[in-house]
């Protein structure tokens, strides 16, 4: 299986009234998978493995055989704090035997984080690698 | 370019022919995708600041691009003086939402609901508690 993609471009005039609801259908689960890895969709329960509680490696959305499972990699900034950096985004429909990255049309699903010297979060770039 | 916000109507039990019920739908999800950008968390968007009169603590405006299409949100402070306390001062009293579907100034658009709001304003309490926020349309 590979996840399919927010589609800015579909559905388009000439599809049929079946493919378009496929295709919005779909454009759903993108949404719906970005917010559950936030801890907005309801019946997903949160659990996280690796790391520590307050700084987990994998933090994990389940509902049912479906889980959102989001990998953190962490830095120590020069103040001395304990941040996030790189965040990757994954989904399985399996109970976690495959997983699969929750990406865009360009395969970005690895968010990476850019703080400055104060520790304020100035950007953040997505990638595939 | 008129804002895809989230209507009303048509919606399914409307006698409404399906591929218009299908377009409503579709723009509900891209204000709904919009959002969720702004969020930081959907994939591609990238973020960066606007930094003019104010600082990378307390900037003018967040910006998230993704290709040729732009979000933005234009950010007024209470204050940006740490000397002052409470009240709100150092924290955002206005925040804008516009949308660029090039990245050009001739493609913005507010990102408005049905009414045309698309500002939201703070108030806060004397021990900066957010007492209210509130969307109009400036």
């Amino acid at each position: 299986m590979a996840y399919t993609s927010f589609n800015n471009a579909g559905p388009l005039p000439e599809h049929t009234v079946g493919q378009m609801l496929s295709a919005i259908k779909l454009e759903v689960q993108v949404i719906r998978d970005i917010l559950a890895a936030l801890g907005y969709v309801q019946g997903f329960n949160y659990s996280h493995s690796g790391g520590t509680t307050k700084y987990p490696t994998d933090m994990l959305y389940t509902r049912g055989s479906e889980i959102i499972k989001v990998v953190n990699t962490y830095i120590t900034t020069g103040l001395g704090n304990y941040v996030p950096s790189r965040k990757k985004f994954y989904y399985s429909s399996d109970t976690g035997s495959n997983y699969y990255e929750i990406r865009d049309e360009s395969n970005n699903f690895i968010m990476d984080i850019t703080y400055n010297s104060d520790d304020t979060v100035i950007a953040t770039t997505w990638g595939a690698v | 370019m008129i804002y895809p916000y989230l209507e009303q109507v048509p919606r399914p039990w409307i006698s409404n022919p399906k591929i218009q019920t299908i377009n409503s739908t579709r723009k509900d999800l891209l204000n709904l995708r919009d959002f969720l950008a702004f969020t930081g968390y959907l994939p591609g968007w990238n973020m960066s600041l606007f930094v003019n009169t104010g600082t990378e603590l307390q900037p003018d405006g967040i910006r998230f691009v993704k290709g040729k299409e732009h979000l933005f949100m234009i950010i007024t402070w209470v204050s940006r003086d740490p000397s002052l306390n409470g009240n709100g001062n150092n924290y955002p009293s206005k925040i804008a939402y516009f949308y660029r579907e090039d990245g050009t100034a001739a493609t913005e658009v507010p990102l408005t609901d049905k009414n045309g709001k698309y500002v939201v304003t703070y108030t806060y309490a004397a021990d900066d508690t957010c007492t209210a926020a509130t969307w109009g349309t400036s």
